[in-house]
């Protein structure tokens, strides 16, 4: 979740992106470890490909730090850094696209979940492998929009700034891809 | 079913499934979604789609910092950091100069100088609306074209 801009929390990231700015590697490595599961997370669910969001995560992490110096704070470090992410999986997901086809499936051993029971826990695998696909039939900004709201924990001003669209545009996507994997998934 | 209170209630259903809501927000969507199939069908769905979270395949993390010491090695990385921020800087003033002046020509010329950057009016009322969930699909999308245009 992004950090409330005046909270003790989001001045010591200041101060730590700072000295990542200045070329401090420790301070790089610290961001990396804070940032990295939700910059992946990203871009598994909007690419459904484990490899593929490997490169895209990696792509990311190592544009953000060598483009510090281009992060202003108009919006906090995590939606920034989200930013690169999707354009980062954007991009590898059209050079997918242009080599093969894109296969929607996806394994049920890559879908950790928690249920109380080794039955319930099956059945509710193969419910959030279906989730998972029918999210990769979103078209894209619904898709992200999905995740940056549901999973990410962002506000519609944050998915906006993600998305580079305004707060209106960003709900709506949120609820036009809502209502689609609502019906898909029936 | 009230689709002004559904639309609310949707907009707050990923902090409800969360556990990030005040109490009294919390019993406000839970008393809702007793009685509201919808709501509580995409309540479920938020759920699930939060169930399986994504862990960072082992050594990623290690991967990504060697990839970053092949992109920029320690030496040098602080001298450019320092030359690039100067360059801005310098540039942003030029930049900036230049507006400054623009901006006192016009004032000479009695021409407004302040532009105020408000939301269009389609925005204004997607954001105060909470009848979103109200809209079919088409609707949406034809707000979206409108909003984006």
């Amino acid at each position: 979740m992004a950090l409330h801009p005046e909270s003790p929390a989001a001045a010591g990231e200041a101060a730590l992106v700072e000295r990542a700015r200045a070329g401090d590697r420790d301070a790089q490595e610290v961001l990396v470890r804070q940032h990295l599961r939700a910059v992946y997370a990203m871009a598994y669910r909007v690419l459904g490909d484990r490899d593929l969001a490997e490169d895209a995560a990696q792509d990311a992490m190592v544009n953000a730090i060598n483009a510090l110096d281009r992060f202003r704070g108009d919006s906090s470090f995590r939606t920034w850094l989200l930013r690169i992410a999707l354009n980062s999986a954007r991009t590898i997901g059209r050079r997918r696209s242009r080599r093969r086809e894109v296969s929607l499936v996806v394994e049920t051993h890559d879908v950790p979940v928690e249920a109380p029971d080794p039955e319930s826990r099956a059945a509710r695998k193969a419910e959030a492998a279906k989730a998972l696909e029918n999210l990769q039939r979103l078209p894209p900004k619904q898709r992200a929009a999905v995740e940056l709201r549901v999973n990410q924990g962002l506000s519609y001003a944050e998915v906006g700034q993600v998305l580079e669209c305004s707060e209106g545009a960003a709900r709506v996507n949120y609820h036009l891809g809502i209502k689609r994997l609502r019906e898909l998934m029936q | 079913m009230n689709g002004s209170d559904c639309g609310t209630v949707q907009d707050l259903l990923p902090e409800y499934v969360a556990g990030e809501l005040s109490a009294a927000a919390a019993a406000r969507v839970r008393d809702h979604l007793v009685s509201c199939e919808v709501c509580r069908e995409e309540a479920e769905l938020v759920e699930l789609l939060r169930s399986s979270p994504v862990e960072v395949p082992a050594g990623l993390e290690s991967r990504v910092m060697s990839a970053l010491e092949r992109a920029t090695p320690r030496t040098g990385s602080r001298w450019r950091t320092q030359h690039y921020a100067l360059a801005a800087t310098v540039a942003f003033a030029a930049i900036t100069g230049s507006l400054i002046w623009q901006q006192v020509s016009e004032q000479d010329n009695g021409s407004p100088t302040e532009m105020v950057i408000a939301p269009a009016p389609d925005e204004v009322s997607v954001l105060r609306s909470p009848g979103l969930s109200a809209l079919s699909e088409e609707e949406l999308l034809a707000l979206l074209e409108e909003i984006e245009s």
